[in-house]
C-alpha cells in the first residue's frame, strides 16, 4: 500500500488547465472548504475568526454570495434615478407642510383634519415638484389620512419625472 | 443546507450587531432608522433621510466622514467595492444627510445592478441602510382601494338612514345617500367626475323625494394653507319626484376656502371651511306652473362648515365628530316657496333667502359606521319644503376610494 502511494506521487496525472473562476464562484468554494475560516455543513455554518474586523470581512464575503434577485425582504432593486434628489423631495414636502412641522412618521390625517387641507397640501407638493423643473401627476402624490410625511417624500422621489 | 434567504438575512443581522458592538456609549440615545437611502450616480453622492430628528450627539457622530462605511456589491458577480466618504452634509431639518463620496465610476452607484449598504460604524443607534429599502411599495401610492372616510364631505359613498315606527302608523323612512367619484385630468388641469344624491324626508316608503345629479369639476386655484378650491358643476339637475313635482337644471360654480386650518391637540382638533358661489339655471316645472316652471334661476350660495373631532382615550366610541353645515341661498329670481302659501294653501313664488342647517354628532363605532345624532332645519332646493327642527338618531356609513 505504501509503495503504491509513492508511485502515485511520482507519476502525476495530466491536469486540465485551471479554469478562471468568478469571484462569486471563488467565494462559494471558500465557504465549502472544510479547512477555511467558513465551514458550511449540511445544517450548520461555522465562521472562525480572530478579530472583529476579520469576522466582519467574512460576513461581507458571505453576503456577496446572495444576489438581490433572490426573493428577500432585506434588499430590492431600486427604481430608476428620479428627476429629483431625495433631499430636494424632502425640501418640497417640508415647504408644502409649512407652517406645520415635518415629522416623518406623522400621518396627514393628524396634521390636517379636513380633506380640503390635504388637497391643498397635495397641490403645494405638486407645485414644488414642477418648480424644480420636473413633472408629477396629482394622483402620484398620496395625501390620504393614513399617509405619513415620509411616504410623501418617497412618492415624490419615485414618481417625479422630467 | 439553510435556505439562502435565511442565510443572507442572518449575515446582515450579524453584521449590524457587529458594527453596533463598539458603540455601547451611544446605547442610551434613541435609535434612529434610516427611512430611505438614494444613490445619486451623476453627483457621486448618497442621500439618506432619517425616521426622526437626530440628537446633537448623533449629529456629531454622523458628521464624521470616517465613521461611515459604504459598500457597493455588484449583484450579478458579487464583486464588492468600498466607497470612501469624503464629506458629510447634514440637512438643516436634521432629517436628512448627504454623503459625498470619493470619485468613483457611476456604475457602482447604480442600484439596479448593485446593492449598496451604508453603515454608521460609530453608532448603534442608527440603523444600517441597504439600497432602496422602500421599493417594496413603489412610489408610496397604494392601489386604488375602498377605505373609511373621515367626514361626510370627503366620502365617495355616504348613506345615512333611519326608520321611525309608531303605533297604528306605517313606518317612516328618512334617507340621505351620496355617490361621487372623480378622475385626474391630464397636465394637472383638475379632476372631472360625477355626483348623485338622493333624499327621502320622513316618507312612508323608501322612494327618494329629492334627487340631484351632476357632472363635477374640481381644481385647486390657490394651494396655500388657507387656499381656494374651485368646484364647478357644468350641468346639474335637481328633481323632486313627489308633488309638487319640480325640475331645475343648473350650472354652478363655488369656491371653497379653508377659513380656519386645523388647530388643537392630538385628542381634540377643529377646523372650519367656508364656500361661496353662484348657481345659474332654469326651472322647468314646479307646483304652480307644471309646464313652464318659474324660468330663469340665479342664486348666490354661502356655506360655513365648522367641525371638531375628539378622540376619547376610553369608552365605547372610537371618535366623536361634531359638524355643522349652514347653507344659505340668496335668490335673484323668484322661486317656489311652500313656506309662504296663498289663501288657497298653494305655494307662492318669492325671493326670500333660504337657509338650511345640518348638525351631526357622529359617535364612531368603527372607521366606517357610526351612530349619528342629527338635527335638520330649513329649506333645500328644488322644492324648498320646510324641514322642521328635528333631532334623530341614525346609522351612518362613510367610505371612499383612495
Amino acid at each position: 500500500m505504501v509503495k503504491k502511494r509513492t508511485a502515485a506521487r511520482r507519476r502525476p496525472q495530466k491536469r486540465a488547465a485551471p479554469r478562471k473562476r468568478s469571484k462569486a464562484t471563488a467565494a462559494r468554494a471558500r465557504t465549502r472548504g472544510s479547512r477555511g475560516p467558513i465551514q458550511l455543513a449540511k445544517h450548520a455554518l461555522t465562521i472562525k475568526f480572530k478579530t472583529e474586523s476579520e469576522l466582519s470581512e467574512h460576513l461581507r464575503g458571505l453576503s456577496s454570495l446572495f444576489r438581490a434577485s433572490e426573493p428577500s425582504g432585506l434588499e430590492t432593486a431600486g427604481p430608476a434615478e428620479s428627476c429629483l434628489s431625495l433631499i430636494q423631495a424632502l425640501e418640497i414636502v417640508i415647504a408644502a407642510l409649512a407652517p406645520k412641522a415635518f415629522t416623518p412618521t406623522e400621518k396627514l390625517g393628524e396634521t390636517y383634519l379636513t380633506s380640503q387641507e390635504r388637497e391643498l397640501f397635495r397641490a403645494r407638493a405638486v407645485r414644488g415638484v414642477t418648480g424644480q423643473g420636473c413633472q408629477i401627476g396629482d394622483t402620484s402624490v398620496p395625501a390620504e389620512e393614513t399617509t405619513t410625511h415620509s411616504n410623501v417624500v418617497n412618492a415624490i422621489r419615485d414618481n417625479a419625472h422630467a | 443546507m439553510p435556505s439562502t434567504v435565511d442565510l443572507r438575512a442572518l449575515c446582515a443581522a450579524m453584521l449590524v450587531t457587529l458594527v453596533a458592538m463598539p458603540s455601547a456609549v451611544h446605547a442610551q440615545l434613541p435609535r434612529i432608522t434610516i427611512d430611505r437611502m438614494d444613490a445619486r450616480r451623476a453627483a457621486g453622492t448618497i442621500e439618506l433621510t432619517l425616521g426622526a430628528k437626530a440628537t446633537d450627539a448623533q449629529k456629531k457622530a454622523m458628521a464624521e466622514a470616517q465613521g461611515w462605511s459604504v459598500e457597493s456589491i455588484e449583484t450579478a458577480t458579487g464583486a464588492m467595492r468600498t466607497l470612501p466618504v469624503e464629506t458629510v452634509a447634514i440637512h438643516p431639518s436634521d432629517l436628512a444627510l448627504t454623503l459625498d463620496l470619493a470619485p468613483v465610476e457611476e456604475e457602482w452607484l447604480d442600484t439596479s445592478t448593485h446593492t449598496i449598504s451604508v453603515t454608521l460604524l460609530r453608532s448603534a443607534n442608527l440603523a444600517r441602510a441597504v439600497s432602496a429599502p422602500t421599493a417594496a411599495v413603489p412610489g408610496g401610492v397604494a392601489k386604488r382601494r375602498f377605505v373609511a372616510a373621515p367626514t361626510v364631505a370627503a366620502a365617495n359613498v355616504y348613506f345615512s338612514g333611519k326608520i321611525t315606527a309608531t303605533d297604528n302608523t306605517k313606518p317612516r323612512y328618512s334617507v340621505e345617500a351620496r355617490l361621487k367619484d372623480d378622475w385626474e385630468m391630464p397636465r394637472n388641469s383638475g379632476h372631472l367626475g360625477y355626483m348623485a344624491e338622493v333624499f327621502a324626508d320622513e316618507a312612508t316608503d323608501a322612494d327618494p323625494d329629492r334627487i340631484s345629479a351632476s357632472a363635477t369639476y374640481r381644481r385647486v386655484i390657490d394651494p396655500r394653507p388657507r387656499g381656494l378650491i374651485l368646484h364647478a358643476q357644468p350641468i346639474a339637475g335637481e328633481f323632486a319626484r313627489k308633488a309638487p313635482r319640480t325640475t331645475t337644471i343648473l350650472t354652478t360654480a363655488h369656491v371653497e376656502h379653508v377659513l380656519l386650518p386645523t388647530t388643537g391637540s392630538a385628542k381634540a382638533k377643529g377646523a372650519m371651511v367656508v364656500f361661496g358661489g353662484v348657481e345659474i339655471g332654469n326651472n322647468f316645472a314646479n307646483a304652480i306652473d307644471k309646464d313652464n316652471g318659474s324660468g330663469f334661476v340665479t342664486r348666490v350660495r354661502v356655506v360655513a362648515n365648522p367641525f371638531v373631532i375628539l378622540k376619547p382615550a376610553n369608552g365605547p366610541f372610537k371618535t366623536l365628530k361634531g359638524s355643522a353645515f349652514w347653507d344659505a341661498r340668496f335668490l335673484a329670481n323668484e322661486e317656489i316657496d311652500p313656506g309662504r302659501p296663498d289663501a288657497r294653501g298653494l305655494p307662492t313664488l318669492t325671493r326670500r333667502a333660504r337657509h338650511h342647517l345640518k348638525v351631526d354628532l357622529d359617535l364612531g363605532l368603527n372607521d366606517f359606521v357610526s351612530l349619528t345624532i342629527q338635527h335638520r332645519y330649513g329649506y333645500l332646493p328644488p322644492v324648498y319644503k320646510k324641514v322642521s327642527p328635528t333631532i334623530s338618531l341614525s346609522l351612518t356609513f362613510k367610505g371612499k376610494w383612495t
